[in-house]
């Protein structure tokens, strides 16, 4: 037992978890201290800080590679944490898929981030970082893949420029299943109200600051997933549309779209509700969305 | 099915191998102990503290009130000595009165031995501190002559006192009528006024 030990537990520090403790949540890492969130795309960075109390500060953005600007912010970026710890959301040189028939072993979900292969079998790829979230009504599952350099260079950057790493996370990943969560939660209220009503057809639509990721969803099932990181820049949606129109064709009528984006009080819903005007459209975004979900889980 | 309560956001991050899980909460009474410990000694401190100043303050009270009492003592001590003083001397006068019974007798017979022409000038009787039991008699009057003083001398007689070493002389001048008489007085011990 050492010293540090010991002032951990007279601190209460060593009944939290540590701030790189992969099993707790963001909040319970930091209840005290000050974070930093970093959302790192293909040619420019965001970020903000998250206060004491959990309130997310203003966000700030820069045009540029996490390389190259790691080392001139870090110093600012240190000055909104206390022990200089950051989260990261990747948002490039990632993939999301819909998969079926995935090993659904006690564990797995824990046991893809170690040792991939027994999960997906020869599905897996060397130098992939993966994570699964499995539809627990049906035999898909949504599988996120990362590219390991991709992990190991943010980790580099950001350590070469004084900060520690407490988690990379994937943001349009992490948004989609926050959407899924509340579509499964709106699913068991339908059923508890035993009205027989039905949730229906639904699309999924998670845009986060360029990306996009839509899923599409009948009864129980995942039908269809489609994601693109990169894929639009400002206010220019136009993209988007060639990778959601296949989605609205192959779901059909009737279907209603819940769209969830980064940032509340973007152009991004009247957009989207122009493209599909007929369409059921729910807008479940929240202010601070992503910051909001890396923040809190 | 309700997941999201319970979500943890997914970490792809190359994990320490070191990372400790945090210490179940039953353990939390270590540091609630500690804490409650030092709180304790404070708290305990404090009350000795308080305690210490009642206990140096009443110290000090009780040393002004021995001082003062030791004043009055003083003091009494003080009247007492005078009382006691003043006792002794009573004693004394007790003393010299009870000590003077014996002798207020043959001063009454002597007294009571003068015939109405003569005048006692001076009567004097001595206890020597050597010889409690003899008296120096001295005797002065003035009229009556030798009659008189052998009146006297027989009324101290009849008392049981015998003389010795008697000294009588006349006073000087051709008219003078004063006799001096001058004697040491032993009392018999088979007198009857020495019975009685």
């Amino acid at each position: 037992m050492t010293t540090k030990d010991i002032k951990d537990v007279l601190t209460y520090a060593a009944f939290r978890p540590e701030p790189d403790d992969p099993t707790a949540p963001w909040k319970k890492r930091f209840p005290k201290n000050k974070s930093l969130l970093l959302n790192i795309n293909r040619d420019s960075i965001s970020w903000v800080d998250v206060e004491k109390n959990g309130m997310i500060g203003e966000a700030s953005a820069i045009d540029g590679d996490l390389k190259e600007l790691a080392q001139d912010l870090a110093t600012e970026w240190k000055g909104l944490t206390e022990d200089s710890w950051c989260g990261i959301s990747i948002n490039s040189r990632y993939m999301i898929t819909l998969e079926s028939n995935l090993t659904r072993k006690q564990g797995s979900e824990e046991m893809i981030r170690t040792n991939p292969r027994s999960v997906l079998g020869a599905k897996a790829e060397k130098g992939k970082r993966y994570s699964v979230e499995h539809n627990p009504r049906s035999n898909s599952s949504i599988l996120l893949s990362v590219d390991e350099d991709m992990i190991k260079s943010v980790e580099s950057a950001l350590s070469s420029a004084g900060m520690k790493v407490g988690r990379i996370a994937c943001g349009p990943y992490a948004m989609l299943l926050d959407c899924v969560d509340q579509v499964e939660t709106a699913r068991a209220q339908l059923e508890k109200g035993g009205t027989g009503e039905n949730i229906g057809k639904l699309i999924v639509v998670v845009c986060c600051q360029g990306s996009i990721c839509a899923l599409t969803m009948q009864d129980d099932n995942w039908k269809e997933l489609r994601s693109r990181s990169g894929l639009y820049k400002n206010d220019d949606y136009e993209p988007i549309v060639k990778v959601l129109k296949p989605l609205i064709e192959h779901v059909g009528e009737g279907a209603q779209m819940i769209f969830m984006g980064d940032e509340a009080n973007t152009g991004l819903p009247d957009f989207l509700q122009q493209v599909v005007p007929g369409m059921r459209f729910s807008d479940v975004t929240q202010p601070n969305q992503l910051w909001k979900i890396l923040s809190e889980r | 099915m309700e997941k999201n309560t319970a979500r943890i956001c997914h970490d792809l991050k190359s994990d320490r191998v070191d990372i400790a899980q945090p210490l179940p909460s039953y353990l939390l009474f270590l540091p609630i102990l500690f804490y409650s410990a030092i709180a304790g000694a404070v708290g305990l401190s404090l009350y000795f503290f308080l305690e210490l100043k009642n206990a140096e303050a009443a110290r000090d009270e009780w040393t002004t009130k021995k001082m003062s009492q030791q004043g009055l003592k003083a003091k009494a001590d003080q009247e007492y000595k005078a009382v006691a003083s003043e006792s002794r001397r009573a004693d004394d006068v007790v003393e010299w009165v009870e000590g003077a019974d014996s002798i207020q007798p043959l001063i009454l017979a002597v007294t009571r031995s003068m015939e109405a022409k003569s005048t006692i000038t001076n009567l004097q009787l001595t206890r020597d501190r050597q010889n409690p039991d003899q008296l120096r008699f001295v005797l002065k009057f003035q009229g009556g002559g030798m009659l008189q003083l052998d009146r006297t001398k027989e009324a101290i007689n009849g008392l049981g006192y015998r003389m010795y070493s008697a000294v009588h002389t006349r006073g000087q001048g051709k008219n003078s009528r004063a006799i001096d008489y001058q004697a040491t007085l032993i009392r018999q011990r088979d007198s009857n006024f020495a019975q009685n």
